[in-house]
């Protein structure tokens, strides 16, 4: 369960630049649920997304997930509970290493990191076994170099990473916002099946409404760094993409209608 | 133009130690993705520890353990300057290589120079126990096989991996719950520690340790790893890590070589430092300049894909210089600041 209380940030304070990026904001992700959120550009989507992962520090409030604390947590520790994709396909992998080193990497988040091999045997086996079920055959791949993949697949194989070691908390910031339509659906499907999980939560930012629809279990929209709108259950079943435009006088900058 | 034997065998000899200087080099280089110019300082403060250890202690064995421990406290200021302060990390180096100077001169007791014509080093002992002229080569293979075989051995580790993933891509290291931080503290401080074991052993090699035998070492190291990338880049298409250590280290003999060849052949000694800064210079430049021709162009539109992977790492593929810039094509530009 992710619990945000209060949560405020913002940048360049003091100074004629000052925005207010999160506004006292506060929700709560029971477990196994998809939250989509929505939100033009500046509506504090992506601060959100940083504050939890500890990219960036909140103002003030607090950010629990279970019973921890993690507001104060330094990034890198919090990563053992939570997976992310980026936006940018380049980001969540290391490009000059192979598949399985990379998933090696991943495969280690709550390990000790000392001198023991890298990859055994063991891994191996089960790295092929649970790529094969992504059915992009990166199975038989797994000694080539990332930086050899399409950024379809190397975001595929990010998400795979991002829940490799099972998170408490799946984070996903426009994962699909750089890939063509048809490599974007797969990898949407992907995220589909691994957020298909009782005991994680998912938060996924998307700039396309019906996406945002269509997936997950709950829609919020965010403006002005506070959550304007909570869709879930029957409601959210019967929302159309016209309908949220109309009601919420959506600006039509980048977010896409279709 | 033909050199004699016997200068063979010192280029070699030599070589050998500076192959161990292109190793630390090429972990904080490409390991690690960051120059660092700490070097020119370490490798002076590991000679200058194992010259004292040597003349004072009489015990070149420990000189050169202490010299890899001298070498790594530096490396370990450099990175925490870095990491902790946010000082560039080249800025770091510089900052560490001006202030090892007065370091350097303190170990040394205040002199220029430590010689050790008296004093027992581990060529010495090596010339004595083994009988043969070829003694310094097989002490030099003998510590470069052991330091290659560790290398190896710590890159395939969990540690190793993650170390390796830093220079690749911090973010994704951090979220997969590394601390990079650590890991540059940890990369650059084991770099200069190899650095400052070629000092040590440069050191006893030479019977002498002197305040000013740093200078350009960097760049030496540089030379080094990219010539031996270059040249075997020229044989292998792909070069297994393994493999990729022995270029490095070849990399160093075969510069040694190469400048022995050009002394020979009449080069004044005094434009050695230019000569290396050239070489280094082409080497780098390698990368930007087959951009440049016509030829090259055309090949990546037929694949038509920004990364394919350039033969040879002597010219650094251009994803890997920007990984973020290159990634974010057209309409999606990175982040849009919210």
């Amino acid at each position: 369960m992710l619990k945000i209380q209060n949560l405020s940030k913002r940048f360049n304070s003091g100074t004629v630049n000052e925005r207010i990026a999160l506004n006292d904001l506060n929700l709560t992700v029971r477990e196994g649920e998809f939250i989509t959120i929505i939100g033009s550009n500046g509506a504090g989507k992506s601060t959100l997304m940083n504050c939890i992962s500890g990219v960036e520090r909140a103002d003030s409030g607090r950010i629990y997930l279970d019973t921890m604390d993690i507001t104060r947590l330094p990034e890198h520790r919090r990563s053992r509970y939570i997976g992310r994709v980026f936006q940018d396909p380049m980001k969540g992998t290391a490009f000059d290493m192979t598949i399985e080193q990379n998933l090696a990497i991943a495969a280690c988040k709550n390990k000790s990191r000392g001198f023991q091999k890298g990859i055994t045997k063991k891994d191996r086996e089960e790295f092929r076994q649970r790529l094969s079920l992504l059915g992009m055959g990166l199975e038989d791949r797994m000694t080539q170099k990332v930086k050899l993949l399409s950024g379809g697949q190397r975001q595929a194989l990010t998400l795979f990473m991002a829940v490799l070691s099972g998170p408490k908390l799946l984070l996903l910031d426009e994962h699909t916002a750089a890939l063509d339509p048809g490599t974007a659906k797969k990898v949407l499907d992907l995220t589909d099946r691994f957020a298909d999980s009782d005991s994680m939560c998912t938060l996924m930012i998307t700039h396309n409404m019906s996406d945002a629809l269509a997936h997950g279990s709950r829609t919020i929209l965010m403006d002005s760094g506070r959550i304007i709108m909570d869709l879930k259950g029957r409601d959210r079943d019967n929302m159309t993409v016209e309908m949220l435009v109309e009601q919420f006088d959506i600006a039509n900058d980048r977010m896409l209608l279709k | 133009m033909f050199m004699s034997f016997t200068a063979v065998v010192g280029s070699v000899e030599l070589g050998l130690i500076y192959a161990i200087l292109a190793l630390g080099v090429f972990l904080s280089f490409r390991t690690l993705n960051t120059p660092d110019l700490t070097v020119d300082g370490s490798i002076v403060t590991g000679s200058a520890v194992s010259a004292v250890v040597c003349s004072t202690l009489g015990s070149p064995v420990l000189g050169l353990l202490l010299s890899f421990v001298a070498g790594g406290l530096a490396g370990a200021v450099t990175a925490l300057l870095n990491t902790k302060l946010k000082i560039e990390a080249l800025l770091a180096g510089i900052l560490v290589m001006l202030g090892l100077y007065s370091v350097n001169l303190r170990i040394l007791g205040g002199r220029a120079n430590i010689p050790l014509t008296q004093s027992p080093t581990i060529y010495k002992n090596a010339r004595s126990v083994l009988n043969t002229p070829y003694s310094g080569c097989l002490i030099g293979i003998g510590v470069l096989i052991l330091v290659i075989i560790l290398f190896y051995l710590f890159l395939n580790t969990r540690l190793g991996f993650a170390l390796r993933a830093t220079g690749d891509n911090e973010y994704m290291v951090r979220s997969a719950g590394v601390d990079s931080s650590a890991m540059r503290l940890l990369g650059i401080s084991l770099s200069n520690a190899f650095v400052g074991l070629a000092g040590g052993m440069l050191a006893q090699y030479q019977s002498t340790a002197d305040i000013n035998m740093g200078t350009g070492m960097v760049v030496i190291g540089l030379a080094s790893v990219i010539i031996g990338e270059a040249v075997f880049g020229l044989i292998f298409r792909n070069m297994p890590l393994l493999l990729r250590l022995f270029a490095v280290a070849a990399g160093a003999v075969l510069y040694r070589l190469v400048l022995a060849v050009a002394l020979n052949s009449g080069m004044p000694s005094t434009d050695l430092k230019l000569t290396s800064a050239v070489i280094v210079t082409i080497a780098l430049a390698s990368g930007a300049v087959s951009d440049m021709l016509p030829g090259r162009k055309k090949k990546k539109t037929i694949l038509g894909q920004g990364d394919v992977s350039v033969r040879g790492s002597s010219s650094v593929p251009s994803s890997r210089r920007n990984p973020a810039r290159s990634a974010s094509a057209g309409e999606n530009s990175g982040k849009d600041g919210e």
